[in-house]
């Protein structure tokens, strides 16, 4: 099989199960507040459970 | 964090590893979660990202009976047992459903350029009212009427073929479902839920049917874990 042919099957596969995995299955869905202190910031219907950001996003070397 | 790939039908621990992740499972009962340790760049749709989900459950998937979580769920570590004790008889009955049942995918690709002038040589798309003199915004409503009509010419014309092709298919599946013309070239994709020992079967009732439709290109994949079939929306 050449090259291309390869690279070209491997594309289709990648959008494939991009179209499943982000498209369909199973949906956790959460309504999340998020608050500092019993002051609600922020109200976020969301698809995910989150933690704090840094936790999320721990910062990169350097970076604050 | 955890990312939550799938939700499994077995209480016993598994362990593996899949690109540099360690996959583990979280019981409740007689189901469990498959995890691995989560954090906000995992839920980025980078190709890399979405190539480790897919593998990640085609690594479960022939031993055990599995429904596929979306991509980019993220939970609190706290939260596993929560999440299976809450929707535990929906997850139970849906994995009774799921067990030993795969998901096939025919997409089905035609000449858009030539489809559409075959509707615009077909059809009259203009109104008399036209000829009339008008304000911009009678013009744009007349130039959306035309992209209606041939909207809907083009969805007719894609049924014709598409309900041929999806009842050849669909009669070797447990479920199916059919979609026309999701997208201009695509005029037709099916998805099907086959008993996985019947995988084989299917790919040559798609290449007999290949070989019948000879205008037209396709695209077979699978099998999948049964992303089309579950949906459960769940807290």
């Amino acid at each position: 099989m050449k090259l291309n042919s390869i690279s070209r099957e491997k594309d289709v596969t990648l959008l494939e199960l991009l179209d499943l995995i982000l498209d369909k299955g199973v949906v956790i869905s959460g309504d999340i507040i998020i608050s500092v202190a019993d002051v609600d910031l922020v109200y976020l219907g969301l698809r995910v459970v989150l933690a704090s950001l840094d936790k999320l996003y721990p910062p990169l070397d350097g970076e604050v | 964090m955890l990312y939550l790939y799938g939700i499994i039908d077995s209480p016993e621990p598994i362990y593996y590893t899949c690109s540099g992740r360690n996959i583990y499972t979280l019981a409740y009962n007689d189901i469990s979660a498959l995890v691995s340790r989560g954090d906000g760049p995992m839920t980025r749709v980078t190709g890399e990202n979405v190539i480790i989900h897919g593998e990640v459950l085609n690594g479960i998937v022939e031993k055990q009976a599995l429904l596929p979580v979306r991509f980019g769920t993220l939970l609190g570590g706290g939260d596993v047992e929560g999440l299976l004790s809450r929707n535990y008889h929906q997850f139970l009955a849906s994995l009774n459903e799921v067990r030993g049942m795969v998901e096939m995918s025919v997409r089905a690709l035609w000449n858009a350029a030539e489809e559409e002038e075959k509707c615009r040589q077909g059809n009259d798309f203009s109104d008399p009212r036209e000829d009339l003199p008008g304000n911009p915004g009678t013009l744009f409503l007349m130039q959306k009427r035309r992209q209606l009509l041939l909207e809907r010419c083009l969805k007719s014309a894609a049924g014709i073929p598409a309900d041929e092709i999806h009842g050849w298919l669909s009669r070797a599946a447990v479920k199916h479902i059919k979609r026309v013309l999701p997208s201009p070239a695509m005029f037709f994709h099916g998805s099907y839920m086959i008993n996985r020992e019947r995988a084989g079967d299917f790919a040559a009732e798609f290449s007999s049917l290949r070989d019948k439709f000879t205008r037209y290109k396709f695209l077979l994949s699978g099998p999948w874990p049964l992303y089309s079939f579950v949906s459960l929306n769940c807290r």
